[in-house]
C-alpha cells in the first residue's frame, strides 16, 4: 500500500486539497509546500543470535502534503515509524525510496550543500529539551548556530535577532547570557523552538516536542505554537502521542501503523468518524477525563504488541490484530478509498463485507464487544 | 493543626492508614519537608489515585509506606503507618523487606529499573516465590510460568528464560505485575505504571490490573498525573501540592464538583481528545520549590481566588467540604468552582 494520500495532490480528488483550514481560508489550487511521495526508509540491523541482516522497512511507502499555514498530526503506536518518516524527509536518515519536494524543489538526491541551503526552510524540535541543547554553550551560542549557517549577518545584528526570537517565545532577551541549565523544561522547550524559528524555516517538524512537559507548561507551549503559525505563517508536522493534544493543535491528522498510513482526514473527521479499525481502537484507549463517560464507553483493547516490523503480515498489516477481520484481509493488501467527509482510509471493510463506502466503522454493530488481551 | 481523615472507614475494612506522614530530605541548605502531614486510609479492595504536579510529593509518600526512601538522606520525621494493624514505622530494615512481597508490592514507571538485567525474567519471579513462599525450585518454576500466563505474557515457558531486553515496554511492565502478585500481596503500590506506554498498550495493563483486583480483592494505590486514567481506574482520590494533600474525594464527586481551585486549574488545563477546544488553559506560574513553601496557603500565588487571609500564617487546615470530601481551601464555602461532566 504505497499510493495512500499521493492521489490527493491530483486536483480531481479534491477531498484533502479542498479541506477548510481553520482560519477558514479554502486552500483549493494551492501548491503544497512539501509533498512527500511514497516515502521508503528501510534499515537492515544485525539480529545478534543469527547473524543474518534483516531488512527492516520502517517507513513503508508513506505520502502526504504540507500545505501552507496548516499543522499535520501524525500519530501511532510507538516504533510504527513516525519519528523515522520526519527524518526521512529532511534526510538525517537517507530513505531508500520515494520523493519528497519542498517548494517544488526535490530533496532526494540533492547534494549535500544545497541540502544544507533546503534545511534552512525546515526545521526540527525533539522531545527532549535537556539533550537537544549543548550544556556549554550559551544560550546566545545555541539559538545564533542556524543564524550564522543559513543568514549573512553581523555579531551585532546575530544578538539583536537572538534577543528578539527570546522575545518572540516569551523570555527575556537577557536570558541569551545563561546555560541550559538554569532553565526549567518549559523554559527551555522554548529556547530550542527559538533555535528551529532563528533562520526563518517555514516548516517545523515538532517531534514529541511538548511531550516532556506538565500539563500547564505544555498548554503554554503550544500557545505559543498556535501565536507563531499565526505570526510568522509556519507550517507544523506534528508527530504526538497524546492524541488530545494532537486533536487540539491539528488541522488535519495522518494515522500511522507498522510504516504505513492506514488513514488520514480532517482532524474533526478522524476523531469523531473514524474510518479505520485501527484508529478506532487508538481513539478508544485514550481514557477520559470524566469517569461518567470513561464508564459508559466501549474500550476496544487491542491484544497483544504490534507485529515485528522486520515480518510484517501479509495482506492488511492490522489483520493480527483487528476485530473485523475478514478472509480477504489476510492475503489483499487494502488500497485507499476516500472516506466521507475528507480524506482516505486503506481498509477492506470500505469494498467488501459491509462496504461501509468511507463511513466510520464505529457505524458497525460491534461483532465480539472485546477483542480479548 | 487540626487533621481529618479524608474518609472514615471501620477498622475491619481499612488495609492501611497513614497518620500525619512527615518526610524530609536532605538538600544543600540542610533538612526540607517535602511530604507535610499527609494522612489517609485505604480500604480493602479500594483503588486510591494520588494525582499532583511533578514534585508534589507523591512518590516520596507511597515510598515511605513501602520504606523504599534511601536512608541517609531522607527520614521520615513522624508519622504513623498502621498496615492491617501492625505499626510500620517500628519495624527495621529487615522486618520491612519481609513485609514487601508478601503484604506491600510496587510498580514503577520504567519496569526496565526495577528489573536485573543480568537475570532470566523467569528466575527474578521464581526468586521472590523462594525467598517469601519457601517454595522448592521446581516449584517456583512452575508458579512464576503460571503468573506469566496470568499476566498475559504469550509463551510464558519460552519467556521464562529470557532476559528483560528482549521484552517490549508493556510486556516488561506486565512481568513486573506478576512479580508484584507472586505473593498475593494486601497492597499493591503503583507509581505512574502507563506513563511509559502507548496508549493501547496502556489500556491492556489498566485492564489486566482491574481484573487482578477484582480477583484477589487487593488494595491498589495509583499514582499518576493523567485524569484519564484516575476517572478510568480509580474509586477515590487525592489531590497532593507542595507535599500536602490538598483535596480529597470519591472518584465522581471530585471531577464533578471539586473543592480546591488547584483542582479545578488541573481539570480545565487538560486538553481533551473528544471535544474541540478553542485555548488551552494552564494554571499560572510554577510549582513551589523544595525548601520554599509559601506562607498561608501554598497555592496562594497562582490561585485565581486568593484574598489576603490565604496569604499568611499556617496551611489552612483540611476542612469537611461534604461526607466524604475534603479539602484545604479557606474559601471553599464561598466558591463554586467548576468541574467536568
Ligand atoms: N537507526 C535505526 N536502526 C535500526 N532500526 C531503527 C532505527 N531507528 C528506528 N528503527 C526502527 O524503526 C521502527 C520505527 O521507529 P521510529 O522511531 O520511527 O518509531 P516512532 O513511531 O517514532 O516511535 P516512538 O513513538 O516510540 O517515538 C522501529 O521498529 C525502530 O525500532
Ligand atoms: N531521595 C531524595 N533525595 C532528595 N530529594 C528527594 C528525594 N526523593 C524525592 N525528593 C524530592 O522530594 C520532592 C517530592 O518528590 P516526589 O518524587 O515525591 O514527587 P512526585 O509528586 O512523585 O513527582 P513526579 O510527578 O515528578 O514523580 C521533590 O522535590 C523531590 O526532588
Ligand atoms: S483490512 Fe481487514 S484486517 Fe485490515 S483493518 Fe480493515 S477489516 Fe481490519
Ligand atoms: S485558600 Fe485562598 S489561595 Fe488557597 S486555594 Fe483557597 S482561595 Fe486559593
Ligand atoms: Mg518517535
Ligand atoms: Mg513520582
Amino acid at each position: 500500500m504505497t499510493e495512500l494520500l499521493r492521489t490527493s495532490g491530483d486536483t480531481t480528488v479534491p477531498d484533502t486539497v479542498g479541506h477548510e483550514r481553520r482560519g477558514g481560508a479554502d486552500v483549493t489550487g494551492v501548491e503544497p509546500l512539501l509533498d512527500v511521495k511514497d516515502l521508503q526508509v528501510t534499515f537492515s540491523p544485525r539480529r545478534k543470535m543469527f547473524r543474518e541482516r534483516v531488512e527492516l522497512r520502517a517507513v513503508d511507502g508513506v505520502s502526504f502534503q504540507l500545505f501552507p499555514g496548516e499543522t499535520v498530526g501524525l500519530v501511532g503506536e510507538s516504533g510504527c515509524g513516525k519519528s523515522t518518516t520526519a527524518r526521512g524527509l529532511m534526510r538525517l536518515v537517507e530513505p531508500s525510496g520515494g520523493s519528497v519536494t519542498l517548494g517544488g524543489q526535490e530533496l532526494l538526491g540533492l547534494p549535500a550543500g544545497k541540502m544544507r541551503k533546503a534545511r534552512k526552510d525546515i526545521q526540527m524540535v525533539f522531545q527532549d529539551p535537556y539533550s537537544s541543547l549543548d550544556p556549554s554553550m550559551l544560550v546566545l551560542d545555541s539559538i545564533a548556530e542556524p543564524i550564522d549557517v543559513h543568514l549573512d549577518l553581523d555579531r551585532a545584528q546575530t544578538v539583536e535577532r537572538v534577543g528578539e526570537l527570546l522575545q518572540r517565545v516569551g523570555l527575556p532577551p537577557e536570558y541569551m547570557y545563561r546555560y541550559p541549565h538554569e532553565f526549567s523544561g518549559g523554559q527551555r522547550q522554548r529556547i530550542t523552538i527559538a533555535r528551529a524559528i532563528a533562520a526563518d524555516p517555514r516548516i517545523l517538524v515538532l517531534d514529541e516536542a511538548v511531550s516532556a512537559l506538565d500539563v500547564s507548561t505544555q498548554n503554554q507551549v503550544i500557545g505559543l505554537l498556535e501565536d507563531l503559525s499565526r505570526d510568522a505563517d509556519l507550517t507544523y508536522l506534528f508527530i504526538a502521542h497524546d492524541l488530545s493534544v494532537v486533536r487540539h493543535i491539528s488541522d488535519r491528522v495522518a494515522v500511522m501503523y507498522l510504516g504505513q498510513i492506514v488513514e488520514h482526514g480532517d482532524v474533526d473527521r478522524v476523531f469523531d468518524a473514524p474510518a479505520h479499525p485501527y484508529t478506532e481502537a487508538l481513539l478508544s484507549a485514550v481514557p477520559l477525563p470524566s469517569p461518567k463517560l470513561q464508564r459508559s464507553r466501549e474500550r476496544i483493547v487491542l491484544a497483544g504488541d504490534p507485529p515485528d516490523p522486520s515480518r510484517v503480515p501479509p495482506g492488511c498489516r492490522f489483520h493480527t490484530r483487528c476485530k473485523y477481520v475478514m478472509d480477504v484481509c489476510r492475503t489483499v493488501v487494502p488500497l485507499p478509498t476516500p472516506t466521507v467527509g475528507s480524506g482516505e482510509v486503506a481498509c477492506h471493510l470500505h469494498t467488501s463485507g459491509p462496504q461501509l463506502a468511507g463511513r466510520s466503522v464505529r457505524e458497525l454493530a460491534t461483532p465480539h464487544a472485546v477483542v480479548a488481551g | 493543626m487540626t487533621r481529618t481523615l479524608p474518609v472514615a472507614r471501620t477498622a475491619a475494612t481499612t488495609t492501611l492508614e497513614v497518620e500525619d506522614l512527615v518526610v524530609e530530605v536532605l538538600t544543600e541548605d540542610g533538612w526540607a519537608t517535602v511530604v507535610d502531614g499527609v494522612s489517609f486510609s485505604l480500604g480493602r479492595g479500594e483503588t486510591l489515585g494520588i494525582v499532583g504536579e511533578s514534585g508534589s510529593g507523591k512518590s516520596v509518600t507511597c515510598l515511605s509506606i513501602a520504606g523504599l526512601m534511601p536512608p541517609r538522606q531522607t527520614r521520615v520525621r513522624a508519622g504513623t503507618l498502621r498496615l492491617l494493624g501492625q505499626d510500620l514505622t517500628a519495624l527495621d530494615q529487615r522486618q520491612m523487606s519481609d513485609i514487601r512481597g508478601p503484604k506491600i508490592a510496587m510498580i514503577f514507571q520504567e519496569p526496565m529499573s526495577s528489573l536485573n538485567p543480568a537475570f532470566t525474567v523467569g528466575d527474578q519471579i521464581a526468586e521472590v516465590l523462594r525467598r517469601h513462599e519457601g517454595l522448592s525450585r521446581k516449584e517456583s518454576k512452575a508458579r512464576a510460568i503460571e503468573l506469566l500466563d496470568r499476566v498475559g505474557v504469550p509463551n510464558p515457558a519460552r519467556r521464562f528464560g529470557q532476559y528483560p531486553f528482549e521484552f517490549s515496554g508493556g510486556m516488561r511492565q506486565r512481568v513486573m505485575i506478576a512479580i508484584a502478585l507472586a505473593c498475593t500481596p494486601d497492597i499493591i503500590i503503583a507509581d505512574e505504571p502507563t506513563t511509559a506506554l502507548d496508549v493501547t498498550v496502556q489500556a491492556q495493563i489498566l485492564e489486566l490490573l482491574r481484573e487482578i483486583q477484582r480477583e484477589h480483592g487487593m488494595s491498589v494505590i495509583f499514582i499518576t498525573h493523567d485524569l484519564g486514567v484516575v476517572a478510568d481506574v480509580c474509586d477515590r482520590v487525592l489531590v497532593m501540592y507542595a507535599g500536602q494533600i490538598v483535596e480529597g474525594a470519591p472518584l465522581d464527586e471530585l471531577f464533578e464538583d471539586p473543592q480546591h481551585p488547584y483542582m479545578e486549574g488541573l481539570l480545565a488545563a487538560m486538553p481533551r481528545m473528544d471535544q474541540r477546544t478553542d485555548a488551552l488553559v494552564s494554571i499560572p506560574g510554577h510549582p513551589p520549590q523544595v525548601g520554599a513553601f509559601p506562607a498561608g496557603c501554598r497555592f496562594h500565588p497562582r490561585c485565581a481566588y486568593v484574598r489576603p487571609q490565604c496569604t499568611d500564617g499556617a496551611a489552612p487546615p483540611l476542612e469537611q467540604a461534604g461526607p466524604t470530601h475534603t479539602t484545604r481551601c479557606l474559601r471553599h464555602l464561598e466558591l463554586t468552582l467548576r468541574g467536568t461532566t
